[in-house]
């Protein structure tokens, strides 16, 4: 206790005496690490947006589907609904929601042009899971799912030459893959933050379409959890409940957005290693520089009866508590730049970029605990590191030299 | 009878190989009992201060043995050595050495901090230690707000702390004037008198001779002459 007293003591005075100096490494320290956690919760931010982009752009957390419906989505490759099995597979879950879907091609025509679209049926009462309950809607939103109007985005709308009101024409295959021809009034027009959702997406009322292709199956269920992940137990046990149909998870439903996902991840870990990495050379610098202004009196420790331990001990809280000092500064600076961000920055310049990647265009950052904790970890730890190899020279210096020195 | 706390036999210390191999001291065998004032005096690379630093633990001979009270230096690891020199040692350089970032007091108290003693015991100690020296009034300045005499004095202060068995004291009077000098070595002799503290002082000063009990005069890394006071 005595010893780790004295060298608390004497680092403390020694970095004060050293106060200019170390200061211009406490300003580098904090600037480093604020903005490695200023950084980091962009890109969390900009990581949380892509997950609740694609939840709730109609995939859920979890998506059930017939085993071959993703070979060929089609209404042939439907199955029917079992609301008994299906609750018992999501007992116990926290379940936000579930939504049974049709989701099948189709061509829409006007009367002047024609587009490829998906048709998906719902039922309005289901989907405030997903990102049908929030669109913004020109004209009626679908009243229940007998509705047989239809809900089209405006740049499909555009493209398609027509207005709100007329009638369309979805050209789609049935149950047994029969070609269908079905007339739609379109009820309302909606606006969402992606272009291409607009141009891909038609509602209508689920049962309407059932009824209009004489089935009663469906092709998907939508679930959504109150939590933003899904546990891998969560997901197991509705997979082995349901095992003869299709259980995926958000991530192979959009394997695109989760390799993004978890590239950034590895991005977030690069960054740490590539600033804090540079941040040790600094630090290593300085403690040379330490160590060597103080070699006599690294001698005399010795030469009075210093072990060596206390000595390494000495330099190693020099560092670490520098280090602290600047993680204080750091995480403080970087707190103060989060309120700041806190509403988001818009990127809405940039709108076609950060649509492709399933984010809106107001980036929000998201501070997450675990980031902030890895990178004051990571720099104690590299504050230690960073310290053995000047604490090895005062160390391994021969007091007597020392002494001369 | 004799009480012999340091013996030197047949010690030589040899630094080099080969052409360039400098014998600092060569079969020196010496005696040095408790509660003696020696000085080891001699020009300028006789051998004095590697003496010094054999004896201390801080080099290691080339051949030949250092024993302090019955115990064979060679024997001892580098951590028992740290333990020898931290509680039966005590050392003040020509240079002072003191820690500048610390005030007198915690310059003499630091040695008991490293011995482990209790707050209050080691504030104590320390302040009777500087009385001791006349450093009462100092004893908050730290070492650049001294002059060289008061900080030799915080040196001696230091060494004596511990009460240690052996005072070594290698060029003490180098930086300093003669009137510090004397009042260095008078303080000295009250320590040697008062507390039966062994001390060894290398040096080429007659004035400090003057105060010693005994003389080991060393020639080319030879005793040449020993001289009882």
């Amino acid at each position: 206790m005595n010893s780790f007293v004295l060298v608390l003591n004497l680092s403390l005075r020694n970095l004060w005496r050293q106060r200019r100096r170390n200061s211009i490494l406490l300003v580098a320290i904090s600037v480093a690490i604020g903005g490695v956690i200023v950084l980091n919760s962009l890109i969390r931010g900009m990581q949380v947006q892509m997950v609740d982009s694609v939840v709730e752009n109609l995939s859920g957390h979890i998506k059930i589907h017939s085993p071959t419906y993703r070979d060929d989505p089609s209404m042939e490759r439907g199955f029917l609904p079992s609301p008994l099995r299906l609750e018992r597979a999501i007992e116990g879950l926290p379940i936000l929601g579930w939504a049974a879907r049709i989701s099948i091609p189709a061509v829409i025509m006007s009367e002047r042009e024609t587009r490829g679209a998906n048709l998906i049926g719902v039922d309005p009462e289901q989907e405030h899971i997903s990102i049908v309950s929030t669109l913004e809607i020109d004209g009626d939103s679908l009243e229940n799912s007998f509705d047989s109007r239809i809900l089209i985005g405006r740049s499909l709308l555009e493209e398609l030459r027509t207005r709100l009101g007329r009638r369309v024409v979805l050209t789609t295959l049935d149950g047994n893959g029969m070609s269908k021809e079905i007339g739609f009034r379109i009820a309302g027009v909606y606006d969402a933050e992606s272009e291409s959702l607009e141009k891909s997406l038609v509602f209508t009322g689920r049962n309407a379409l059932q009824d209009l292709l004489e089935t009663s199956a469906i092709t998907e269920v939508s679930i959504r959890l109150k939590t933003r992940y899904v546990e891998p137990e969560d997901f197991d046990q509705v997979r082995e409940t349901l095992s003869e149909l299709d259980v995926l998870d958000w991530q192979q439903v959009n394997p695109i957005v989760a390799f993004m996902y978890n590239t950034v991840n590895l991005v977030i870990y690069i960054w740490l290693g590539i600033v804090l990495g540079a941040l040790v050379f600094g630090l290593v610098n300085t403690l040379i520089t330490a160590v060597l202004e103080r070699i006599r009196e690294f001698g005399l420790f010795r030469a009075v009866g210093m072990r060596p331990r206390v000595i390494v001990a000495q330099v190693v809280s020099e560092s670490v508590c520098l280090m602290l000092l600047g993680i204080v500064f750091g995480v403080a600076g970087s707190l103060l730049i989060f309120a700041w961000l806190h509403d988001g920055i818009d990127l809405s310049a940039f709108a076609s970029g950060v649509e492709m990647m399933g984010m809106s265009s107001q980036m929000k950052p998201a501070l997450v605990a675990h980031d902030v904790l890895v990178v004051v970890l990571v720099s104690i730890v590299l504050s230690i590191v960073a310290s053995f190899y000047p604490a090895r020279r005062a160390v391994r210096m021969n007091p007597l030299d020392a002494l001369r020195y | 009878m004799s009480d012999p706390v340091v013996q030197l036999k047949d010690l030589t210390r040899i630094y080099g190989q080969g052409n360039v191999a400098v014998h600092a001291l060569q079969e020196v065998s010496v005696d040095i009992n408790r509660g003696e004032f020696v000085c080891v005096v001699g020009p300028s690379g006789c051998g004095k201060s590697t003496m010094l630093h054999l004896i201390g633990g801080l080099d290691s001979p080339t051949s030949g043995t250092v024993t302090i009270e019955d115990q064979d230096l060679s024997t001892f690891s580098n951590n028992e050595l740290s333990d020898l020199r931290l509680r039966r040692m005590g050392f003040v350089f020509q240079a002072f050495n003191l820690i500048p970032v610390l005030s007198a007091q915690e310059n003499v108290e630091f040695i008991l901090q490293l011995q482990g003693a209790e707050k209050k015991d080691r504030n104590a100690r320390a302040r009777e230690v500087l009385d001791s020296v006349g450093l009462t009034d100092a004893a908050d300045r730290r070492p650049g707000e001294l002059s060289g005499g008061q900080q030799q004095r915080v040196a001696v202060a230091r060494a004596l702390v511990g009460n240690p068995l052996l005072l070594i004291a290698d060029e003490p009077s180098a930086n300093l004037d003669s009137a510090t000098t004397r009042e260095l070595c008078e303080l000295l002799q009250t320590i040697n008198r008062e507390h039966g503290t062994t001390i060894l002082i290398a040096t080429h000063d007659s004035l400090v001779m003057s105060y010693s009990t005994r003389t080991i005069q060393l020639e080319d890394g030879k005793i040449r002459q020993e001289n009882d006071a």
